[in-house]
């Protein structure tokens, strides 16, 4: 294995959902050894033989629509097989290059081994609530004792004080705290989320940086530390601007499609053409012209009469006739490829580019030829492709891609590394401490 | 070397995610300085621009410098550009936000003498591949990174984020690159160069699309204020004075959500049994929810909600936002005093050890020109000529 840049440090990952596994994964890509620690039921629980499910994989077929119930799992081919708890596209995407340890910390084993993980690590991340960090035994105070050098960024929600601390909070509801949901949306509407949970990433993000900065200072200092990471304050942190522009102006920043100092910018709708999914795909070209050159360029590409009277030769102009120019502009994309479409206003020197889909970025020459996508054979998976890591370093290598551990994978090895003797380890898998499978549930 | 006070930091971009970058290094306790030219950084006229001065200063200069030193200088001329070079000479980071072809040229020539030197460049595309000369824009990066097909009404045309967030996001990727620069120093002395683009940094900031197209060859679609495709309530609802966020994917908060509405009766409905189905019956089940969100302030709905363990928040306008509670109790806010009484805007994201103590405001073009070249070896008779030359300028309140 290639050295990695961080290679010799050591992250414990008790991640949920997205924000906290982000953490993980940007540190493992860059070469920490990522330790994810959960739950039997972290994962999911155990399903039994339901006869329902099988008759609907048996329909299954690529492209068309996945049974409701297995969708938020992206299995390959819509396929949970008989360990679905190790096949969801959505978990291995999050968490390659880490490895797995499923234990319970709570029972007397558990303890033990928490404390040496703890010894020998040099970063703690989680993600839960400052509630579910306590009951754990996963915070700071405690692992501080053991291990004065251990970093601890929790990512929470609301962070872990202030009068918020114990509420409960997914990405869409930060979304909407921190005012960017009411700040998104069309012109004359109400307020719009993001396709995605926006401030997961953000705040995976913002803590990778916060382990990284804090290992940087306990190279001088010697000392590890406490981050307490909110992650309503990081993706407030991406609104700085609307927000001061708000406290000063005393209201907030136009909803829409629109640029704030240039017309016309807008979103218009492309020719229609039949994707390689077997479903509709409308096509859609984003254009911003920035200036009187920009707009003269345009014109005599369009070649549209209308569009050259002197009432848009100014910025002004065109903003007071943004509407008309909408409709001008989306007459002409409507029977263009955007793609062809992009190509010549880029030739010329002009903003535009086509709305891309989940497809069109996996399919993307730009992001093939930059590395960015990135393939693994997943251990009872296969080999599919993923959205690879986002920086590339010209001295060195495209980070190695491991694939995501199973479900305990890795529990003899990483208690066998802490000096625990093979009866020991034996003990703690009689003992319940560690699992390598979901426990059963009752029903769905 | 080590340390996030003894990190130096040049900050040559124009550039929200440069911008950002930087100003993330800052709050971590790194000194920065803005190297401008002598009409001022772009940023200083990007929108929005803020009425309370004259002439109008921009609100992202302002929020993206602070605790930024700022330096004024004409990099045209080969004076300029030796002194840029010497400043190269005491800086641990270069960050930039030039065009490909301009960028990789300074990489060549900063690097030629300075092998530990770390440069980080964020920009919409990257420095290689097809679309590294393409022009961009705040919305043509919310194309380029696959989220602007995803967010809107799937009946309309595709909808962007409020603000320049894909920016803001291959800022905070790159402060993450600058970082695993410098522990790859450590180890083998040489910098490098981290190349950070936006589309990339938002490509990686998917969260179950790029799989749903590998693993399955589905194209996710706009779903309005609902999360498409595989969830539901994850969205946001009307009550009776505004709007709240309900997220409720996992079926012990399903039935939490449901006995803290008093349906209790749907908790256990078989056609809303698992998160999908319940994603295909959104209508259905928001007619059922809106008599008893409807009678109800965000205010009672957000705190019945978490009271039940439902994650919830009401959707607050940006004013809003600036009262909140728990944002205020966590002193948050920063407060440039000379953009107006009222005026406050995030400060330092998070708290770390090396964290700055009070905001150090944006610079005034040139404020700190004299200070920042005689700490990297100028002598007073070279700053004199550099100024005099104009190559330099200096602020208002320097020299």
């Amino acid at each position: 294995m290639a050295e990695g840049m961080l290679s010799g440090i050591r992250v414990l990952e008790f991640g949920y959902a997205w924000a906290g596994p982000l953490v993980g994964r940007m540190l493992g890509d860059l070469g920490a050894d990522v330790i994810k620690i959960e739950q039997d039921s972290a994962r999911g629980g155990r399903l039994p033989d339901d006869p329902m499910l099988q008759a609907a994989l048996h329909d299954w077929r690529r492209g068309e629509e996945v049974e409701p119930m297995l969708r938020a799992s992206v299995f390959p081919e819509g396929q949970p097989g008989s360990d679905p708890w190790n096949r969801a596209g959505i978990f291995n995407k999050l968490n390659r290059n880490k490895r797995g340890l499923c234990a319970d910390l709570k029972t007397e084993s558990g303890k033990r081994i928490w404390r040496r993980l703890v010894e020998e690590s040099d970063v703690i991340v989680d993600n839960f609530s400052p509630r579910g960090v306590k009951s754990l035994g996963i915070d700071y105070e405690t692992v501080s004792q053991w291990n004065p050098r251990v970093i601890s960024v929790s990512c929470t929600g609301y962070g872990h004080s202030g009068p918020f601390r114990q509420r409960v909070s997914y990405g869409p509801v930060l979304e909407a705290h921190s005012g960017a949901a009411s700040a998104t949306g069309y012109a004359e509407g109400g307020p719009m989320k993001m396709g995605h949970a926006f401030p997961d990433p953000v705040g995976g993000l913002h803590g990778t940086f916060a382990v990284l900065a804090a290992l940087w200072e306990r190279e001088e200092t010697g000392q590890g530390c406490f981050v307490d990471l909110s992650q309503l304050q990081t993706y407030a942190a991406i609104s700085g601007e609307l927000l001061l522009e708000t406290s000063v102006q005393g209201q907030a920043p136009a909803r829409g499609n629109r640029a704030r100092d240039c017309a016309p910018q807008g979103v218009y709708r492309c020719r229609d053409e039949s994707p390689d999914a077997r479903e509709s795909m409308d096509m859609w070209i984003a254009i911003t012209i920035e200036d009187n050159e920009a707009w003269r360029r345009f014109t005599s590409l369009v070649g549209d009469q209308r569009l050259e009277s002197e009432r848009f030769a100014t910025v002004a102009g065109r903003f007071a006739e943004h509407d008309d120019l909408d409709r001008i502009i989306s007459e002409w994309t409507r029977t263009q490829d955007r793609s062809d479409l992009s190509e010549r206003l880029q030739t010329v020197d002009l903003t535009a580019l086509p709305v891309l889909t989940n497809g069109d970025l996996m399919q993307s020459h730009h992001l093939r030829e930059r590395g960015f996508i990135v393939e693994w054979d997943q251990p009872g998976v296969g080999v599919y492709e993923y959205g690879g890591f986002p920086i590339r370093f010209s001295d060195r290598e495209r980070p190695e891609m491991r694939p995501a551990p199973a479900l305990g994978g890795d529990n003899r090895r990483i208690c066998e590394e802490l000096g625990f003797s093979s009866e020991e380890i034996d003990r703690f898998v009689e003992d319940g401490t560690l699992a390598d499978v979901p426990p059963l549930v009752g029903g769905r | 070397m080590s340390g996030m006070s003894k990190l130096r930091v040049l900050d040559l971009s124009e550039t929200v995610s440069g911008a950002y970058c930087a100003r993330l290094l800052a709050t971590a306790g790194a000194q920065v300085t803005l190297v401008e030219p002598l009409d001022g950084s772009a940023l200083r006229s990007r929108p929005p621009l803020l009425s309370s001065s004259e002439p109008r200063r921009s609100a992202a200069f302002e929020y993206l410098s602070a605790w930024k030193r700022g330096i004024a200088l004409d990099r045209g001329g080969d004076a300029g550009r030796n002194a840029l070079l010497r400043l190269l000479d005491a800086a641990d980071i270069v960050v930039t936000s030039m065009l490909a072809s301009e960028a990789l040229a300074f990489d060549e020539i900063a690097r030629e003498s300075r092998p530990a030197l770390i440069h980080v460049s964020a920009t919409s595309y990257g420095l290689t591949g097809p679309w590294a000369g393409w022009r961009s824009s705040d919305l043509t990066d919310w194309a380029a990174g696959g989220y602007l097909y995803l967010t809107g009404d799937p009946q309309r045309e595709p909808l962007q984020g409020a603000g320049p967030w894909g920016s803001y996001v291959a800022g905070v990727t790159a402060a993450v690159g600058a970082m695993a620069a410098l522990w790859s120093r450590r180890a083998t002395g040489r910098g490098q160069l981290v190349d950070v683009g936006a589309m990339e940094a938002m490509a990686a900031s998917h969260q179950w699309s790029l799989v749903m197209w590998s693993h399955q060859g589905r194209i996710k679609h706009r779903a309005n204020n609902r999360h498409a495709e595989a969830h539901h309530p994850v969205s946001l609802m009307p009550v009776g004075d505004g709007w709240v966020c309900i997220a409720a994917p996992t079926l012990a908060q399903w039935i939490n959500l449901c006995i803290a509405l008093d349906l209790p009766e749907m908790a256990h409905e078989p056609r809303y049994a698992t998160a999908g189905l319940r994603f295909d019956a959104a209508e259905e089940i928001d007619n059922r929810f809106a008599p008893f969100l409807m009678a109800r302030t965000r205010t009672e709905v957000v705190e019945h909600l978490q009271s039940h363990h439902v994650p919830a928040s009401a959707v607050l306008a940006m004013d809003e936002v600036l009262e909140d509670e728990q944002l205020q109790a966590r002193a948050y806010w920063a407060y440039p005093d000379a953009l107006g009484e009222s005026a406050k805007m995030p400060g330092v994201p998070f708290t770390l050890p090396s964290a700055p103590e009070s905001l150090r405001a944006a610079p005034e073009l040139g404020a700190h020109s004299a200070e920042v070249l005689a700490e990297s070896g100028f002598s007073e008779s070279e700053i004199a000529r550099l100024v005099e030359s104009g190559v330099v300028k200096l602020g208002a309140n320097d020299g």
